[in-house]
Parts: C-alpha cells; sequence; structure tokens
C-alpha cells in the first residue's frame, strides 16, 4: 500500500522532487540520478541522502526500480509518482506566479 | 606509505541488514563511481553513518509514518517501557531526595508539596500497576515463543539480567544492613564510606534496570502479538506515556512547594533560613525524570498514532 504524496513533496529542494523531477525525463540509476540533478537544480545529492530518498519512494510507491543486470539499478517513475510530481509542481507554479506579480515580472517557460 | 583503498561496503555497516540486503549492492556501485578509485572523505562516512542511522530508526518503526503499523504500535510501546524504567530510576532517586519532607516543615506550608507528593505516589502506583498488566498479556505469547526455541534467541541478555537482579537484591540487604547501624547524619552524606558504596549501589540498580528492559525488549520484539493484544499493549502504553509525564509535572510541583515552604529542607540548611532552592541532587533528579517522560511520551504519541491502523 502506499502512502500519499503529502507534505513530503513541499519543498523545491526536496531530495524526493529532484529525483522525481529528474525520472520524469525517464529511467536513470543512483549516480545518473544524482548527475542529472546536480546539473539542473545545483544540488549535490550525498549518497546516503539519495538512496534514503529512494528508498522512501519506492516504499510510497512513487517510483520502481526496472530489472537491471548490472548493480546499478534503474529506477523509473510510476503513475502515482507523475501525478504526485504535477502536483507540486503545480502548487509551486501558483506560489510563483503569485511571487512574480507582487514584483511585477513574467515568468519565462523553460523546456 | 599510502593505504589500501576501504572497502565501500564497510561503510554501509549503521544500515540494518535487509536494507543492504535490497540496496547494499546499488549503494556500494554508487561510491564506487563517485569515489573513482579515493578514499572517502570524513564527510562522506559521517553522512553515510546519519543516513544508515535513520534508516535502522525507520526500519525499526521508530521513526517515520511508513511501513507497518503494527511495527510502529510494538516499538512505541517499547520506547514509553524504556521511559517508565528510567521514570523508575529519577523516582527512586526523587524518593531519596525527598525522605522525611513532611518533617521539615510547617503545616501552614505543606499543602502544594503534600498534595504534589501524594499524585507522585499515585502516579507511580498506577504506572507500576499498568506496565505489569502489560507484561501479563503477552505473557502468553511469551511462553509460546519460549517454547518453540525462542529461548536461544534472548538466553544471553536474559542470563545478564538475571545475574545483575540477583545482585542488586545482595547489594540492597547488605546496604540496608549496614544503614541500621549508622546514625540519620551518618546515612546522609556523614560517612564516606557509605556514600560510595551508596553511590555504586545506584549504579547498579541502573544498570540492572537497564538489562531487565533490554532483556524485555528482546523478547517483546521477537514475541508475535495477536492484534487485539497489540491494541491493548497500545492503549496501555499509551496511558503510561501521559502518566510519565504528569509524575514529572508533580515532582516539579513538590519542588516548587517545598522551595516556597521550606527551602532549607531542599538545601539542607539550618530552618528557617533561606538558601538557593536550586540544588544539584533536585537537578539530576528533574533532569533524570523530564529525559524519561520525553522518552515515554515519543512513545506513546506514536503509539497513539499507530494504534488505529491495526
Amino acid at each position: 500500500m502506499s502512502a500519499p504524496a503529502g507534505p513530503a513533496l513541499r519543498r523545491a529542494n526536496d531530495p524526493p522532487l529532484l529525483i522525481l523531477t529528474s525520472l520524469a525525463s525517464g529511467p536513470k540509476h543512483g549516480h545518473a540520478l544524482a548527475k542529472d540533478i546536480e546539473g539542473f537544480a545545483a544540488v549535490h545529492l550525498g549518497p546516503g541522502t539519495l538512496y534514503g530518498a529512494i528508498t522512501r519512494l519506492e516504499e510510497r510507491g512513487l517510483i520502481e526500480p526496472l530489472a537491471s543486470d548490472d548493480r546499478r539499478r534503474p529506477y523509473r517513475i510510476t503513475a502515482a509518482g507523475s501525478t504526485a510530481l504535477a502536483e507540486a509542481v503545480a502548487d509551486m507554479r501558483r506560489l510563483a506566479d503569485v511571487g512574480a506579480g507582487r514584483l511585477g515580472l513574467t515568468l519565462g517557460v523553460t523546456g | 606509505m599510502r593505504r589500501a583503498p576501504e572497502d565501500p561496503e564497510r561503510l554501509l555497516r549503521w544500515y540494518p541488514s535487509a536494507w543492504r540486503d535490497r540496496y547494499g549492492g546499488e549503494l556500494v556501485a554508487l561510491l564506487e563511481d563517485e569515489l573513482d578509485g579515493a578514499r572517502p572523505t570524513v564527510g562522506l562516512r559521517m553522512s553515510l553513518a546519519l543516513a544508515g542511522t535513520r534508516q535502522r530508526a525507520r526500519s525499526g518503526g521508530l521513526t517515520g509514518d511508513g511501513g507497518d503499523p503494527e511495527l510502529r504500535v510494538r516499538t512505541g510501546a517499547l520506547v514509553v517501557l524504556t521511559g517508565w524504567t528510567l521514570v523508575v530510576f529519577g523516582g527512586a532517586a526523587f524518593a531519596k531526595v525527598s525522605e522525611h519532607f513532611g518533617d521539615a516543615q510547617p503545616a501552614s506550608a505543606q499543602s502544594l508539596a503534600r498534595g504534589a507528593f501524594a499524585a507522585v505516589v499515585v502516579l507511580a502506583v498506577s504506572g507500576d500497576l499498568l506496565v505489569l498488566a502489560g507484561a501479563a498479556l503477552a505473557l502468553p505469547a511469551t511462553l509460546r515463543f519460549l517454547r518453540s526455541g525462542g529461548w536461544s534467541s534472548v538466553r544471553r541478555r536474559v542470563l545478564w539480567a538475571a545475574v545483575a537482579v540477583v545482585g542488586l537484591v545482595a547489594a540492597t540487604f547488605g546496604l540496608a544492613k549496614w544503614a541500621h547501624q549508622l546514625t540519620v547524619h551518618q546515612r546522609n552524606g556523614g560517612d564516606l564510606a557509605y556514600s560510595v558504596a551508596f553511590l555504586a549501589w545506584g549504579v547498579l540498580a541502573a544498570v540492572t534496570l537497564g538489562l531487565v528492559t533490554a532483556a524485555g525488549t528482546a523478547i517483546a520484539r521477537r514475541v508475535s502479538l495477536e492484534r487485539p493484544v497489540l491494541r491493548a499493549e497500545g492503549a496501555l502504553a499509551t496511558v503510561v506515556g501521559a502518566l510519565a509525564t504528569a509524575l514529572t509535572v508533580a515532582t516539579g510541583l513538590w519542588w516548587a512547594g517545598m522551595a516556597r515552604g521550606a527551602p532549607w529542607f531542599l538545601a539542607g540548611t539550618r530552618p528557617g533560613t533561606h538558601p538557593s532552592p536550586v540544588t544539584v541532587p533536585l537537578v539530576f533528579v528533574e533532569g533524570c525524570l523530564v529525559l524519561a517522560s520525553a522518552v515515554a511520551l515519543y512513545g506513546a504519541v506514536r503509539t497513539a498514532r499507530s494504534v488505529s491502523a491495526i
């Protein structure tokens, strides 16, 4: 049974949110995840932090491992994980819109 | 001389074995990729030690809301039991500190201290009875566990606890016999040898309580409890956690009452003087009880939050 995404995906620099964001572009193993996250968020997740978050995300059914002959097992985002990520992104978008509106900024869309 | 690179698998020794079986290979591969032959830094070692300890606490049901609610209730109840053991230790020290307090006060200033002391006694007896009730509830399952070959897995801890209990009983009789030959002044710090022996007895009592709790916890973790029994244990643990907190508050009220009515009793000075009511023994006692009730309350809250899910 998987728990709802809940408050674990509320902060933009939360390791679970960073991992889901990374996996949204396709399956990755631990090292590739760490490198990707460092690239798009400038956050270095240590091995302990990364695997702590992977453990919790897998327990909650938000990601799942793929079969692999190598020790470097890749993970992919599940449908529940995509929903949780979409909700978190929408929350952050609402906050960003309010902030941008009050500052008179126009938000661009990045790919 | 260059030291040989450390085996990355050794860095995972902080993690629980079940977690290592599932994720260990992947994490070792990640470490090898990141280290690329270099020795792990102190920061990396500490980070893995912290992450492994956190995972151990989560896997054991001590932290986090995921996983098996039965495990969380069971672990929460054991945390309460550990907290109550500390309460017993702190309570014994409180009994010594408050000994004969009723004789030292004028009657007009006794109401708060006497009321608080009566509350401490009632709460302590109630908590002890509930802990005994919890043990009685778990007894049939414990006997089944021991008969079905579980004895070998807990024998060492139980024997250590038994040896400590026998030693404590013998030491208590010896100390009591010695105390009867001494005056009140000698018993309260006037005789250095007796004071040292009393301190050693206190350490032995604390160690014995710890060993008995460790043995009880080792058995309780392995015993398979039926759901109604586990629910009842959870309810008892929640109440015991609340009692531990109330008891600590009551000892604080006793302290306040004595500080207001007879501070000389707390400081051991001449009646009628006004020394500081903050003394080292009382700070130690209250510190121990605050720690105990914090532990018990943490276990009680976790138990209460999880018991409805089983």
